[in-house]
């Protein structure tokens, strides 16, 4: 029986450590991103609003895809 | 009046130009640009935008027709925004100022200018368009961003058989309507014209926002993007 329960708190403990892995994977940096498009729109020769439009898009497109 | 010519102005008082927008696709262009690559996913939305410019002897005003998108959110601000599309450019030829109410940085300004003479270089190209001669003409679109100073070609095609010194996005000054403009892989081009309808042409100035010089409203600008990295 402790062994069983042993096992099963082992196989908890991998999934929560797998979850962690998963959850660290996916935690994306959203004002990083954004500033990442507005620099390439910059750098394409964007006017402040087109880059900060891009930026603004970026930044919310990603939050949306964190949930 | 200087802008609409005298001999111009006995025959057309008033008219009402539309335009669509699209991306301009060179043929043997080796590499996409950024900005084709960008919009590319909503070329579909671009092409179905409508942009107004309506025009009588004392006022212009040039819009992109609402009907279209009603929502305002943070896709469609990139796409009616992108070729300089964002909000209402007004112009009043007798006090020669000019009006750009738009929506931008979290905020609606009422970016104020005068009205100068466009620097353009004629050039000896022809085309038709539709039922139009068009003749070729070039000047540069300046952007000074954190990232250096960029000189964008602007080229255009405009007709002297609409002797209308007008066009998209605030450029004009040409001896005739300009049918097609071509700025930073952006293109607009006429799709509808209606000179001197019987109905009267009512322009109204804008007059919503933060009224500000254009100077201001670049280091507005300037402020947004650099506090970017702040928000949260």
């Amino acid at each position: 029986m402790k062994k069983a329960v042993l096992g099963i708190i082992i196989v908890f403990a991998m999934f929560i450590g797998n979850a962690n892995v998963t959850t660290v994977f996916v935690d994306r940096n959203c004002v990083e991103e954004a500033m990442i498009e507005g620099d390439k729109a910059q750098e394409d020769g964007a006017n402040d609003q087109e880059a900060y439009d891009k930026a603004d898009l970026a930044y919310l497109r990603c939050e949306a895809d964190k949930g | 009046m200087s802008v609409l010519g005298l001999s111009v102005r006995a025959q057309i008082n008033q008219g009402i130009v539309t335009y669509s927008k699209g991306i301009v696709e060179v043929k043997g262009q080796e590499k996409e640009s950024y900005t084709q690559k960008y919009y590319k996913p909503y070329l579909s939305h671009l092409e179905n935008l409508n942009y107004i410019l309506k025009f009588t002897p004392t006022a212009a005003v040039f819009f992109h027709d609402e009907r279209i998108f009603l929502e305002d959110n943070a896709l469609n601000r990139v796409i009616v925004g992108a070729g300089n599309g964002s909000g209402i450019r007004y112009v009043n030829f007798e006090s020669k100022l000019k009006l750009h109410q738009l929506d931008a940085f979290g905020g609606r300004f009422l970016v104020q200018s005068k009205l100068e003479k466009i620097p353009w270089k004629l050039q000896n190209e022809s085309k038709q368009i539709g039922k139009y001669l068009c003749y070729k003409a070039s000047t540069v679109y300046t952007v000074i961003n954190r990232k250096g100073t960029f000189h964008h070609p602007v080229e255009v095609w405009y007709t002297p058989q609409i002797p209308v010194p007008l066009g998209p996005i605030g450029y004009g000054g040409l001896p005739g309507l300009i049918v097609e403009l071509n700025i930073r892989s952006i293109k607009y081009a006429m799709t509808g014209i209606n000179l001197n309808p019987n109905k009267k042409i009512a322009i109204k100035k804008p007059k919503k926002g933060k009224l500000v010089t254009k100077a201001e409203y670049k280091a507005i600008g300037r402020e947004a993007m650099g506090n970017f990295g702040n928000r949260n």
